[in-house]
């Protein structure tokens, strides 16, 4: 059901810029004012809700430690899992962030009762989870040279290395490739699974069909529809310079692509997409297990005391005396 | 005929598909599965809210009348305390790397059990009341009412959470179900739904000092009892104090340690082994808990519970404090005490007087693991050992959830049993360490009346007791919790009744060369050594 | 047994034990299906014994129980391949029906396997239901006996409590006790 509520809100996004375009000839709202507006979404709703969190307190040192912690010097401490100081926290959070470690730590070549090689299906989230993480990175990069001229050096480097299998005309980048696999596969995962389907929501598959949708009206526009690339960089380049200029004849694909991340741009922050940011935040990974070394300090430590032990004195007074234990006030 | 026969069949095998939103438990059907709600008593003495008898069979609850506005209130209030409570409210992708690590989970099928939905009970109230796309969308955007159907739904699952934090070593964000299903016993308490098995070990902890409601004089006579039988296993009169200033250090533990079977072995090994030492300690019949149910049920109560320990402290004059093996009790004192009820600046840190060892880990709780005390003594060989005497035990080694997810306390117990033991196997690795199983006991579900849901939760655990039992011929498992020693026992005689329950210093204390000890015939149990049988009488 | 008047011509065990593979197949699926929808992808697909200890335990005893009947094992094996399973399922909410239930679906995953032949093996069938029924009823006894036990585990753990404290205050005496008191709650 959720599936299909999203599939339906995804379909109206996309036959709403192809009339917008097409029909209404609101190139101008989509090519510049959309877009201002998404991005001034992303930027300001994505600060609003770092901020909100930040404003919350951590009141407790609660990290999960994953190895060995540091105590005696003959006993081998986990620096990366179970982290003793700031440093070792950032690299762990670090590499959480690079790697997805967590999610690596799920998967394990297992033997069976039977003497078999298994592997855990959660070796595949890991992967399709990183490889969708980076190519959508590589690909973000990649569009830097949109809207720069000269376009930097290393933005043809990474081109050229996206590119290095160089088949095809024009030359088809891995990351086209691997996108479009991982996303389909962390959607069909969601279908296939029962599991899963249980739990998705249509919060889960809308960000999907938006980056799908990003994702392969990209590739057309690459690879079947071409459009013109100089025409498009003169509207990125106005547009980051804030003196849009509206090209003619940049394709109906063009404004599809771009209104589908627009959409995704203001949707960001107010959905579970921002754990890209709040994966910085969580505190049981952020912080050292350093609890019993240092103190970490409760901003709102209410002030309550505990029974004290002369109440405690007072009421069992005759009970002590008689065992002869030891009292304050005889 | 054969058709209506498998119709009839039908309906009783396969449990229906049904959308996780639905909230309704038939709670009358699920006896086995849910503890006894809170005693007014008890609530009363604590000046918790809504002090009442009810029963989650009842259809009225007896909530307040605003009940909804107090939860929400609620809600707003803990969300502006903790980021984790915000953050692992809104970031969660349900990528389902979760979903198959709980125990519960894993020993029932019950998807509800599934971590990431467990959260979502709360999550769904959250987005429907808290969000801009919840408020506007609903269920659309996963949101979902709150209503009196989920706050009972909220009380049955989260009163099947232990709070082993497992799920969050899987987690890509680190979401720990154990941070949310805190926030969620806060809310349950502000309408006074919670159950009894933790609030009267809190309202007796409060009053008393322990958990068991233990009064000094009986405290006093149940460790004497206690060294009776010590005695007669070892010939040595061991004399611990209690409550006496000026001790260098002030000893704390489990009240279980002390009350209840195997704990009570274990307890005899701690005192055995500081009476060797010649260790100078006091016990207190104050502090005489280390455990904090608190941690089950809401933050003040934990501060509340857990100032007796460094009150106790600093008013009987001890430099540092040594903590008995304990698996909540070592969260509590790891990732709370000092936050809350410190700086411990009247102590000093902590330096073993045998080995001149400073625990610089420990240097601002000043409080020492007595699983590093003890690592830290056999290293520097100030123990005469001898491991044949636990020769009758084949041992395997269970992580205990809270030493092992919020310390890493990983080899220090090892390294020990490994000195004492010369019979030691571990189970298989992904079910230690840090991907330990539950006992599916704690966070005050180890109670009677919730012994079908332990023993299915405990399946995890049990299958790979099992696995070391046929494949090694194990027969103890040892662990540093005392909920442990209490639940596994229970739980391993269901599944696995030829393996027992020990804590480590029982261990220790087997295999530790006393001066002026007699020829040990038995252990700590009264059992026969190995080898010793005709000469033991038990 | 001849070939006339469409009779088979193996017998139905032998039968079986050839069609081993499909018949627990259809077996592990249609037990696996007494349990909610959403988990059984999971507790069929993950093949980890500690990852999946519900899964894992139905496809070891599952095929233990299978081979007792029809091949090697004999009625000892049989009875412990039904009590592991039963112990688990007894403590998992499933009516007394349904948690028993896991031995009287062979007969259907055979008569899935078997299909048209069904008809014609009609008189071996009998035996081998009465053979399954005697599995039933041995899963019924095993389940009273778990159940019992359960409730033994809650009693003894509430009884360990009080004993405990009059032991140790000393207001005990109990026949057959030793005077060191051991004997008490926990064993």
């Amino acid at each position: 059901m959720s599936f299909i509520w999203s599939l339906v809100i995804f379909s109206g996004l996309v036959a709403l810029v192809l009339l917008g375009v097409e029909g209404a000839k609101l190139e101008g709202l989509f090519g510049i004012w959309l877009p201002y507006a998404a991005v001034g979404i992303f930027v300001g709703g994505l600060i609003a809700r770092v901020v909100n969190w930040g404003r919350s307190p951590v009141p407790f040192r609660i990290p999960t430690t994953c190895g060995q912690q540091k105590s005696l010097p003959f006993i081998r401490h986990a620096r990366l899992d179970n982290p003793a100081t700031g440093l070792g926290a950032a690299a762990r959070v670090a590499l959480e962030v690079l790697t997805f470690r967590s999610l690596f730590r799920n998967t394990k070549a297992q033997l069976t009762q039977d003497r078999r090689l298994v592997y855990g299906s959660e070796k595949y989230l890991w992967a399709g989870a990183l490889a969708f993480h980076w190519a959508f990175l590589v690909i973000l990069v990649r569009h830097y040279r949109f809207f720069a001229e000269p376009v930097p050096v290393v933005i043809g480097w990474i081109q050229g290395l996206d590119g290095f299998f160089e088949v095809g005309l024009p030359v088809i980048y891995a990351t086209d490739v691997v996108i479009l696999a991982a996303l389909g596969y962390l959607l069909g995962r969601r279908l296939a699974d029962a599991r899963l389907r249980y739990f998705s929501m249509a919060a889960d598959y809308f960000p999907l069909f938006l980056l799908l949708g990003v994702a392969g009206s990209g590739v057309l526009l690459r690879y079947v529809w071409k459009t013109d690339i100089t025409r498009v960089k003169e509207l990125a380049v106005g547009l980051a310079s804030f003196r849009p200029v509206l090209p003619e004849g940049l394709g109906a694909m063009f404004y599809v692509h771009l209104f589908l991340v627009c959409a995704l741009l203001a949707y960001f922050p107010f959905s579970k997409l921002t754990h890209m940011a709040g994966v910085f935040l969580s505190p049981t990974r952020n912080l050292a297990n350093s609890n019993r070394a240092r103190r970490h300090i409760n901003p709102w430590n209410p002030p309550i005391v505990g029974h004290t032990y002369a109440e405690w004195e007072e009421e069992f007074r005759d009970k002590i005396k008689a065992a002869g234990i030891p009292l304050d006030r005889e | 005929m054969e058709k209506t026969r498998e119709e009839l069949l039908q309906i009783d095998f396969k449990p229906p598909a049904k959308s996780w939103m639905d909230p309704h438990i038939d709670f009358e059907a699920r006896r086995g599965s849910w503890s006894y709600p809170g005693a007014p008593k008890n609530l009363r003495y604590m000046g918790y809210p809504n002090p009442r008898e009810w029963s989650p069979t009842d259809a009225d609850w007896k909530l307040p009348a605003n009940w909804k506005q107090i939860i929400f209130e609620g809600m707003r209030e803990l969300l502006s305390k903790y980021r984790s409570f915000k953050v692992f409210m809104d970031i969660c992708v349900r990528c389902g790397a979760c979903a198959d690590k709980c125990h519960f989970y894993l020993g029932s099928g019950d998807p509800k059990n599934m971590p990431v939905l467990r959260a979502e009970l709360l999550r769904s109230v959250y987005r429907k009341d808290f969000t801009t796309a919840g408020k506007i969308l609903g269920s659309l955007a996963g949101g979902r009412e709150l209503t009196l159907e989920v706050v009972k739904e909220w009380f049955y699952y989260f009163y099947q959470c232990t709070e082993c934090r497992r799920c969050s070593v899987f987690c890509p964000y680190g979401i720990d179900t154990a941070e949310i299903t805190m926030m969620a016993r806060e809310l349950l308490n502000l309408v006074g739904v919670n159950i009894n098995w933790a609030v009267e070990p809190i309202a007796n902890c409060h009053r008393t000092g322990n958990h068991l409601g233990i009064q000094p004089h009986t405290f006093k006579d149940n460790i004497e009892f206690l060294m009776d039988e010590l005695e007669e296993v070892t010939g040595v009169r061991v004399e611990p104090s209690i409550n006496r200033k000026g001790a260098e250090i002030l000893f704390v533990v489990p009240s279980a340690d002390y009350f209840a079977d195997p704990g009570i072995y274990t307890f005899m090994g701690y005192l055995l082994l500081f009476h060797q030492l010649g260790l100078d300690y006091t016990l207190s019949a104050y502090a005489s808990e280390g455990g904090n149910f608190g941690l089950f049920t809401s933050a003040d109560t934990i501060k509340k519970l857990n100032y007796k320990i460094y009150h106790e402290a600093k008013r009987l004059g001890v430099k540092w404090i040594i903590g008995g093996e304990c698996g909540h009790m070592w969260r509590v004192l790891h990732q709370y005490m000092d936050t809350m009820n410190g700086p411990a600046d009247f102590l000093e840190v902590p330096k073993s007087p045998f080995t001149g060892t400073v625990f610089a880990n420990a240097a601002s709780t000043k409080t020492v693991h007595i699983c590093e005390f003890t690592a830290d003594l056999i290293r520097h060989g100030k123990l005469k050992l001898d491991p044949s005497r636990n020769d009758h035990w084949r041992v395997t080694f269970h992580d205990s959830c809270n030493p092992a997810r919020a310390l890493g306390l990983f080899e220090e117990p090892r390294y020990i049993i490994k000195n004492v033991c010369n019979a030691f196997f571990e189970m298989p690795e992904n079910t230690i360490r840090e991907q330990t199983f539950c006992c599916a006991g704690g966070a005050g579900l180890g109670n009677d009346e919730n012994m079908e849901a332990r023993l299915r939760g405990g399946y995890p655990r049990a299958n790979a007791v099992q696995y070391v039992r046929d494949r090694f011929g194990v027969n103890l498992m040892s662990c540093i919790c005392a909920i442990d020693r209490a639940t596994l026992t229970t739980m391993v005689e269901y599944w696995a009744p030829e393996v027992k329950i020990s804590g480590v210093h029982e261990l220790v204390a087997n295999a530790l060369v006393v001066d002026g000890e007699k020829e040990r015939t038995t252990d700590l149990r009264g059992q026969p050594l190995a080898g010793k049988e005709d000469k033991a009488h038990v | 047994m001849a070939g006339a008047g469409g009779r088979p011509v193996t017998k139905l065990g032998t039968w079986l034990q050839q069609r081993r593979a499909s018949v627990l197949e259809r077996w592990f699926e249609l037990v696996i299906a007494t349990y909610p929808p959403e988990s059984a992808a999971f507790l069929r697909g993950e093949r980890d014994r500690f990852a999946n200890p519900i899964g894992s335990t139905l496809r070891r005893e599952l095929p233990a129980l299978f081979d007792a009947v029809f091949g090697e094992g004999d009625g000892e094996e049989a009875r412990r391949a039904v009590a592991a399973v039963i112990r688990l399922r007894a403590v998992q909410q499933l009516s007394p029906a349904a948690a028993v239930s896991f031995v009287p679906l062979l007969k259907r995953a055979i008569s899935q396997e078997l299909g048209a032949e069904e008809g014609a093996r009609a008189a071996e069938l009998l035996t081998l239901h009465a053979q399954i029924d005697e599995l039933t009823l041995a899963a019924v006894n095993e389940l009273v006996e778990c159940r019992e036990q359960v409730y033994r585990l809650k009693a003894q753990e509430a009884r360990a409590q009080v004993h405990s404290l009059l032991r140790r205050a000393g207001m005990l005496v109990e026949a057959g006790v030793t005077d060191d008191g051991k004997g008490g709650g926990g064993e």
